[in-house]
């Protein structure tokens, strides 16, 4: 990064705690502050001053049905720590909103599980041709084993209750790209992306995970795209993995980088 | 005043609703929903909408307590950005449902019969501080912080360049964490 590229970046961070950034840039604000301790500090700072405009608002007494209501709904629902996208309550809306979102959920996500599912069927046709072959080609089978046990991690991800997905847009380096990653805490991480040509010679797509302002994650997450331009793939995530509020492609060299270097392809925030 | 002490006692709490402890979250809830409510209600504007928020924002609190980090802010500072985030998400999903139904945004709730008469020491200074920012710098981190703009909308409405836009915000929000040094306010 320039001294000007990294000028024009410090001076967001006011807007960027305040939330008036674009996702991308928002992004592109926490990628820098892994490795950035100047700045990091100066958003530390900056989030502070904005807390304190929270207590020039006068306190209100909210009214006691809130709190019963909250307190009946944990009890009604006692969480898993850090697993949950959100927890049903006995509010008039509320319910009728996370209906609505699993609904949408569903919509996106029915066309992708209804076309796995004709995969697994398939595939589980494959192997049983294949066992009924008397094993003549033991490799096939194996190979055939595995990839209907892929297919049906990506199905259990899909299916899971936790399920969470991020719709990633293509940034200046692949405009056209578009891709979803599908994160379940128990299951892993499942990642779809296409219109994405193949990364340079030598070098390969890693995806990353942001969580908060935390340091940009990835396991090794490295994958590249096929003549289409496309790939779906499965990540396995630790459990103890902080859930992630975006996730971002870049390009790095082969094997891939603990901390991102190239530019990013593609982005995007939790839905 | 945000006292170590008082830092303390939420870092137990947390602690305790982490190892599901239903009383704590009804204890973080008694300690910091009267400042919550009246944030969320200054931003959303509408008490049934304020009302639902403040659930939760608490409801948050009781499944992600985990990924509070000590190293970003006090408890009580991680609780006001998880309120004004959420209100400002609820402000602008109802300013675009009204958009579509042609109606306007109501008008910002600033006073209400349970609002405080008097202000306490803290607030005097937080406002005073924010009182002595240059007007152009406070009134884009007010609208920006209360109604939820993003900066192309500040740029808009102020008719600026995208640029100055950002240099007033921080450079406010710098100005303001000078003149409350002293308070040793932790947030």
């Amino acid at each position: 990064m320039t001294s000007a590229e990294h000028e024009e970046l410090r001076t967001s961070l006011g807007l960027y705690v305040l939330g008036g950034l674009t996702p991308a840039e928002s992004v592109e604000v926490q990628v820098h502050l892994v490795t950035c301790e100047e700045c990091s500090a100066a958003v530390r700072a900056l989030q502070m001053s904005s807390n304190a405009l929270a207590l020039t608002v006068d306190s209100v007494d909210p009214p006691a049905h809130v709190r019963q209501q909250l307190l009946r709904s944990i009890t009604a629902t006692p969480a898993v720590a850090g697993v949950r996208q959100g927890t049903p309550k006995p509010s008039t809306v509320l319910p009728w909103l996370a209906a609505a979102a699993s609904l949408v959920l569903a919509i996106g996500l029915g066309g992708y599980a209804a076309q796995l599912r004709g995969n697994v069927r398939a595939l589980e046709q494959q192997l049983n041709s294949a066992m009924l072959q008397l094993q003549s080609n033991d490799r096939q089978m194996a190979q055939a084993r595995l990839v209907v046990a892929d297919a049906q991690r990506q199905l259990s991800v899909l299916a899971a209750p936790d399920v969470a997905h991020v719709d990633l847009k293509g940034q200046a380096a692949a405009p056209q790209a578009s891709a979803r990653a599908m994160w379940s805490r128990s299951r892993g991480l499942l990642f779809a992306v296409s219109n994405l040509p193949a990364a340079p010679p030598g070098q390969t797509y890693q995806l990353w995970v942001i969580s908060g302002r935390l340091a940009p994650i990835s396991d090794g997450w490295v994958f590249n795209t096929d003549a289409a331009g496309s790939v779906t793939t499965m990540f396995s995530t630790p459990v103890a993995m902080p859930a992630p509020t975006a996730v971002a492609v870049t390009v790095s060299p082969a094997g891939g980088v603990a901390t991102p270097v190239g530019p990013m392809y593609l982005v995007g925030s939790l839905n | 005043m945000r006292d170590p002490a008082d830092i303390r006692t939420d870092l137990a709490l947390l602690t305790r609703i982490v190892a599901r402890e239903q009383s704590a979250l009804g204890e973080l809830y008694d300690r910091h929903s009267r400042l919550l409510f009246g944030l969320i209600l200054r931003i959303v504007r509408e008490r049934g909408d304020a009302e639902e928020v403040l659930q939760e924002v608490f409801v948050q609190a009781w499944t992600r307590a985990d990924s509070y980090n000590a190293a970003l802010g006090s408890p009580v500072g991680w609780l006001i950005g998880i309120a004004r985030n959420r209100a400002v998400d609820r402000l602008r999903s109802n300013a675009v449902r009204l958009r579509a139904e042609g109606q306007a945004m109501p008008a910002p709730a600033v006073e209400t019969p349970e609002a405080q008469t008097s202000l306490n020491e803290l607030q005097r200074e937080i406002r005073g501080a924010l009182a002595s920012l240059p007007d152009d710098q406070r009134e884009l981190i007010e609208q920006a912080y209360f109604e939820g703009l993003t900066q192309s909308e500040l740029a808009e409405r102020f008719r600026l360049p995208l640029g100055t836009v950002k240099t007033r915000v921080r450079s406010g929000l710098l100005g303001l964490r000078a003149l409350l040094q002293r308070s040793v306010i932790e947030l």
